[in-house]
């Protein structure tokens, strides 16, 4: 499963097969397909690149985007019949203009909160170069010096890029409500109550309870974390692992702030003690 | 000028047409001139609780298609003053009536009557559409159990996105010896997920059922517990300040009901 990704999965590196890149883009996906390889080496690519999606992708929209070539018209229906009998995924017609989300349950406030937010940022055309992005908040913690107390060995924060994405969203979410960001870090500010969603393609920050569904590395990043006051969702996914509680079901139990991160594998829930 | 209240849950039977049945029949006895609408096309069964049934002639639909008078169609009843029942229709359903067709209605009542108390279908569809789409304010009711509370939690989140703000939370088939056995949830728990404003705890009581199939609303039975409870709702909303007495069960401490009305 990991075959030739390295342990850092993160959208914005550059991804070992030089072919195709996956990024996330506003609600969906941004296919980014070297147009000059062949279309079977292309169709390897995007089995490759795509074989650690968790589920909560189906029925995403995705965006084709060959950097300006065009591919030749039998080759991309191949690609587009690929992905979507493979993955689920819907393929857009026009690469300029991404439809929005097929999910229905996204609540128009929210919507209207989420455009608000990003307003400075996405732009229907967006550069081959995602780094030139507007709106990016630095994360606090990339600029603190290498951490002396860290025994553990696995790959954790200090390893990934130090530009990365971030969304705020300053509202708690109900049931039925969902929060999805692609591009990286999702941070709320408010209670996940249980039937809402909180996906992001990088780590998952809740400032309140996470009672709901938790889903961080959404693109296939197993390095992500999920951190929350009190961390007692109804489910947790990391890249393609999933967790449920203990089976003695939640209680409202006293709650400190605890992360939830993959360790062999396996996604192991601590008190968060900081970075 | 008079006010439209959607009363709404998301779940089936947790007591919204007892609710509204209740309320507005207390609001009345507190001088005030209620119009009860019943926006359940197609499963009526406001006018039932009430006991006006056999009084109905025309319903919402005939006002809305025109074959008759806002006026007429308003059934007047007889047991306390200012008390009127817009029925639903029974052989319609929901999406015979459009959200604009329900709000003029609502928005002409309002004209006329201090309080305008919609009943809502169950649900989150079209029959919910219909009856928030004049509501400048709603009352949710739920019962103390995970599902009732994940769906009342759902309608919160879809009245706020309709920018419906002014929301208050009823209790009902509150059962303190089972809360105190664990297999009820609290108030506390009820709160906790749906953070808004309580307007009251309505205990479970056993003679709901026979008040219901007799179309006498509980508050005109003065011993009942559930009936003084409505009672109480009535007047929190009407804007007066009420303390919530202690329900008589094994060991229940009312300071805890204390700390939620401060």
């Amino acid at each position: 499963m990991e075959g030739s990704r390295d342990g850092n999965d993160s959208i914005q590196a550059i991804p070992t097969s030089q072919v195709v890149e996956l990024k996330g883009f506003r609600d969906g996906l941004r296919l980014m397909v070297n147009a000059s390889a062949s279309i079977e080496d292309i169709g390897v690519a995007v089995k490759e690149r795509m074989a650690n999606l968790g589920d909560s992708l189906a029925g995403t929209s995705i965006v084709i985007d060959t950097g300006g070539r065009k591919l030749a018209a039998p080759d991309l229906e191949h690609l587009k019949s690929l992905i979507f009998e493979t993955y689920g995924l819907e393929i857009v017609a026009d690469p300029d203009l991404p439809k929005p989300m097929p999910e229905k349950q996204e609540d128009k406030q929210q919507e209207a909160k989420k455009e608000d937010l990003k307003s400075t940022g996405q732009k229907a055309v967006a550069p081959a170069d995602s780094q030139s992005d507007v709106g990016r908040i630095i994360p606090a913690k990339r600029k603190t010096k290498p951490t002396a107390k860290a025994e553990t060995t696995t790959p954790l924060l200090t390893d990934l890029p130090s530009r990365e994405a971030t969304h705020v969203i300053r509202a708690p979410l109900r049931s039925g409500q969902i929060a999805r960001f692609f591009e990286g870090t999702l941070i709320l500010f408010g209670d996940v109550n249980p039937g809402a969603e909180v996906i992001a393609g990088g780590d998952i920050v809740v400032l309140g309870r996470l009672r709901g569904l938790a889903h961080a590395g959404a693109l296939g990043n197993t390095s992500a974390i999920i951190m929350a006051m009190s961390l007692t969702p109804t489910q947790m996914r990391i890249g393609h692992l999933i967790t449920r509680p203990p089976s003695d079901g939640i209680r409202w139990k006293k709650s400190q702030p605890e992360m939830a991160r993959v360790e062999n594998d396996n996604i192991v829930v601590e008190p968060f003690n900081g970075f | 000028m008079g006010k439209v209240i959607v009363i709404t849950s998301g779940k089936g039977g947790v007591g919204k047409s007892t609710s509204v049945a209740n309320v507005g029949t207390a609001l009345a006895m507190l001088g005030k001139s209620v119009v009860v609408v019943d926006a359940d096309i197609g499963l009526r069964n406001l006018d039932i609780i009430m006991g006006l049934e056999s009084r109905v002639v025309y319903n919402s639909m005939d006002v809305i298609d025109g074959s008759c008078e806002l006026e007429k169609a308003l059934v007047t009843d007889r047991r306390v003053e200012n008390l009127k029942l817009l029925a639903a229709s029974q052989r319609n359903n929901k999406t015979d009536v459009q959200p604009e067709q329900m709000k003029d209605v609502c928005l002409k009542l309002r004209e006329t009557h201090d309080y305008v108390l919609v009943d809502s279908p169950a649900g989150i569809e079209q029959g919910f559409e219909n009856a928030s789409s004049a509501a400048e304010a709603a009352l949710i009711v739920t019962t103390p159990d995970v599902s009732a509370v994940r769906d009342a939690d759902r309608i919160i989140g879809l009245l706020q996105a309709k920018e419906v703000y002014d929301l208050q939370l009823i209790i009902n088939r509150f059962a303190p010896n089972m809360v105190k056995k664990g297999d009820m949830l609290n108030q506390y728990d009820v709160l906790d997920v749906l953070s808004i404003k309580l307007v009251g705890i309505v205990p479970e009581d056993p003679s709901i059922v026979g008040s219901s199939n007799r179309g006498l609303p509980l508050v005109y039975d003065a011993t009942s517990e559930a009936a003084g409870a409505y009672k109480r709702i009535a007047r929190r909303l009407d804007g007066q300040n009420v303390p919530v007495p202690e329900f008589k069960a094994i060991g229940w401490f009312s300071n805890m009901f204390g700390k939620l009305f401060g």
